[in-house]
């Protein structure tokens, strides 16, 4: 759970993060439709709330709450990381995780 | 005044974390290292087996039971902490009472399955680091913590006038751009700071709770009066700690301690009891409180209080008030002893990002004035202190570490030692800067980082048989986790060392004009 936490964590920054065009320049080498922004924005917000659920379920309310904090650091840090260093990579993370990600601890 | 608004918090951004800022880089990488205070224990005492051996804990409650009765039988009070998943060993203190000759009072640690005492070097360990992070080991305790207040204060006045200044939280969030001297520094320190601003208000709030009836004593003198007793009284009831009643005088046999623990067990969990409160032993007027409950960031431990003579059940601790769930709440969040290993790592990596985020910050402060001051004294003053602590606390705590394997085990003093070697190491690369070109004592220091935290991990297999080629076969994750962690520090501090170093002027020009 916490694995899957994490996958949805920096999945959710992507979107936000592939919202703005810099980093869509700097990920895709082209910048999104207002539109496709958008939706970006919505998916990138819907992702961050459910690690939120994931976090809690795998930890319960307070410890969950706290979990989720130290996630969203964590995996927000992972992408500042990529974006600045490999850029065009960084969809790789994510890949790293899908394997822990339905265990249930 | 709105046109001035900003500057003013930039410039109070500044200089509240200018004149803090060293001590609170020793605060936050001291504290970041508590968080796996048990395991740095663990790593040095390597004479401890590699399984350590359980016992149940009405069997734990027992041996304890013994030892007190040949070593402290007349004392007023007993506390026993129980072994834990982190806590490896049986922990004893009592208190004798005022009248008696002799030591005031005791501290024993015991093996859980033999209830012997335990037997291995003597170090400052985790516990030490974790200490130190709100004692600063050698300053007299009240001025400590006035002085770790006003810091963490500073701390507070730079999150907040931090976001101020910081026109694009969220444009800015995921920027970092590199070889760019200030902006790069600035895009370092801002994404430290954002990335993990939740913990950074939760620990720098949390830790003035911790002290919060010391800052505001008046609150407490108020109601309580001046004397300290008024104090003691004070805390007994907050924490509904004092058992209320006083000494007969008459002896008493003190009834087995196993059923009630296994008592507290049944209503807690099967090692969920972690402490046991015996106030006055061996009197009719014993009382044993047993403390316990599954770990969660509110604290909220049950507690049981039972005659101590016939073992009856005599209270159990009510529901706490909303302000008091609230503190320890705070407090609880703060030192993260609920975490399991995936969130105690999370907190590590905050701790860390807040750690790395001061630094960034101070040299922000000099990359800034390189060009307009870089002559002065000030200028000069502050850079020094920025090499000796950002790059000599690193190495002193390194220093602390081979200082555990180098001491020889059963001299004098030896876990005071292993603290000397860390502040005089550091003592020492506080001056060095003084005494080289700064760009030179840069490097050097980095590079010294490097080999100090990289070698680490050889001196342990040198001296030791705790060492990688042991614990990770073995799956020892947490001594085996320490040593990596040594090694990843010290390969951080090579890339940092790497690039402070310059390259050769053929290969520098052609690699920053692409970038442009």
């Amino acid at each position: 759970m916490t694995a899957l936490s994490l996958l949805l964590a920096y999945g959710g920054f992507a979107g936000l993060a592939l919202a703005q065009e810099r980093h869509a320049r700097q990920a895709l080498q082209r910048t999104l439709s207002n539109r496709l922004q958008q939706w970006f924005r919505m998916s990138g917000a819907l992702c961050l709330s459910a690690a939120l659920i994931a976090c809690i379920t795998a930890a319960g309310t307070a410890s969950g709450i706290v979990l989720w904090c130290g996630v969203l650091s964590a995996a927000a840090v992972a992408l500042l990381l990529m974006l600045c260093l490999a850029p065009r990579w960084f969809f790789m993370p994510p890949l790293l995780l899908i394997p822990f990600a339905f265990s249930v601890t | 005044m709105k046109g001035a608004f900003r500057p003013s918090m930039s410039w109070l951004h500044t200089w509240a974390g200018l004149v803090v800022g060293w001590v609170l880089f020793f605060i936050f990488l001291t504290g970041t290292a508590g968080y796996f205070d048990a395991e740095i224990d663990r790593w040095m005492q390597p004479e401890r087996p590699l399984i350590e051996q359980k016992a149940s804990a009405p069997q734990e409650a027992d041996g304890a039971r013994r030892f007190l009765e040949r070593q402290a039988g007349n004392a007023e009070r007993w506390l026993i902490v129980l072994s834990g998943d982190r806590l490896p060993d049986v922990r004893l203190f009592w208190r004798n009472p005022p009248t008696a000759a002799g030591a005031a009072a005791g501290e024993e640690y015991l093996e859980p399955a033999t209830g012997n005492p335990v037997s291995y070097r003597k170090t400052g360990g985790g516990q030490l680091l974790y200490k130190m992070h709100y004692r600063l080991h050698y300053l007299p305790e009240v001025a400590a913590y006035w002085l770790v207040g006003l810091c963490t204060m500073a701390m507070l006045v730079g999150i907040v006038t931090g976001v101020i200044v910081h026109k694009r939280i969220f444009r800015d969030f995921f920027t970092l751009r590199l070889a760019k001297g200030q902006r790069s520094w600035l895009d370092a320190h801002n994404g430290l700071s954002v990335l993990a601003l939740p913990f950074h208000l939760m620990i720098t709030y949390s830790g003035l709770m911790f002290l919060v009836s010391f800052y505001m004593a008046p609150v407490v003198v108020a109601s309580y009066g001046l004397e300290g007793a008024g104090r003691g009284v004070y805390f007994d009831e907050l924490f509904e700690r004092g058992t209320g009643v006083a000494r007969s005088g008459e002896a008493a046999p003190l009834a087995p301690l196993g059923p009630m623990v296994a008592e507290a067990e049944h209503r807690m969990g099967v090692g969920a009891v972690s402490f046991i409160d015996v106030s006055h032993p061996g009197d009719t007027n014993a009382r044993v409180a047993v403390t316990g409950g599954a770990p969660h960031p509110t604290r909220r431990d049950q507690r049981l209080l039972f005659d101590g003579v016939s073992g009856r059940l005599l209270s159990e601790s009510g529901p706490r008030s909303a302000p008091l769930v609230v503190f320890e709440s705070l407090l609880g969040l703060h030192e993260g002893l609920f975490a399991g290993p995936v969130l105690r790592w999370l907190y590590f990596l905050s701790g860390a990002m807040g750690t790395a985020m001061i630094a960034a910050g101070l040299i922000l402060w000099t990359v800034k004035r390189r060009a307009r001051a870089g002559d002065t004294t000030g200028f000069r003053l502050v850079e020094c202190l920025n090499i000796g602590t950002l790059a000599g606390l690193p190495i002193a705590l390194a220093a602390y570490f081979w200082a555990n394997r180098l001491i020889p085990v059963g001299i004098d003093d030896r876990a005071a030692w292993e603290g000397h070697s860390l502040f005089l190491t550091w003592a020492v690369l506080l001056i060095h800067p003084f005494l080289r070109p700064a760009a030179r004592a840069w490097r050097e220091q980095l590079w010294l980082a490097a080999a100090a935290f990289a070698l680490l991990p050889a001196v342990n297999a040198l001296t030791t048989a705790r060492h990688l080629g042991i614990t990770l076969p073995a799956g020892i994750w947490d001594l085996a986790g320490i040593d990596l962690a040594f090694l990843t520090t010290g390969l951080a501090f090579a890339a940092a060392a790497l690039a402070v170093t310059p390259h050769t002027g053929s290969a520098r020009a052609p690699r920053r004009r692409p970038a442009e």
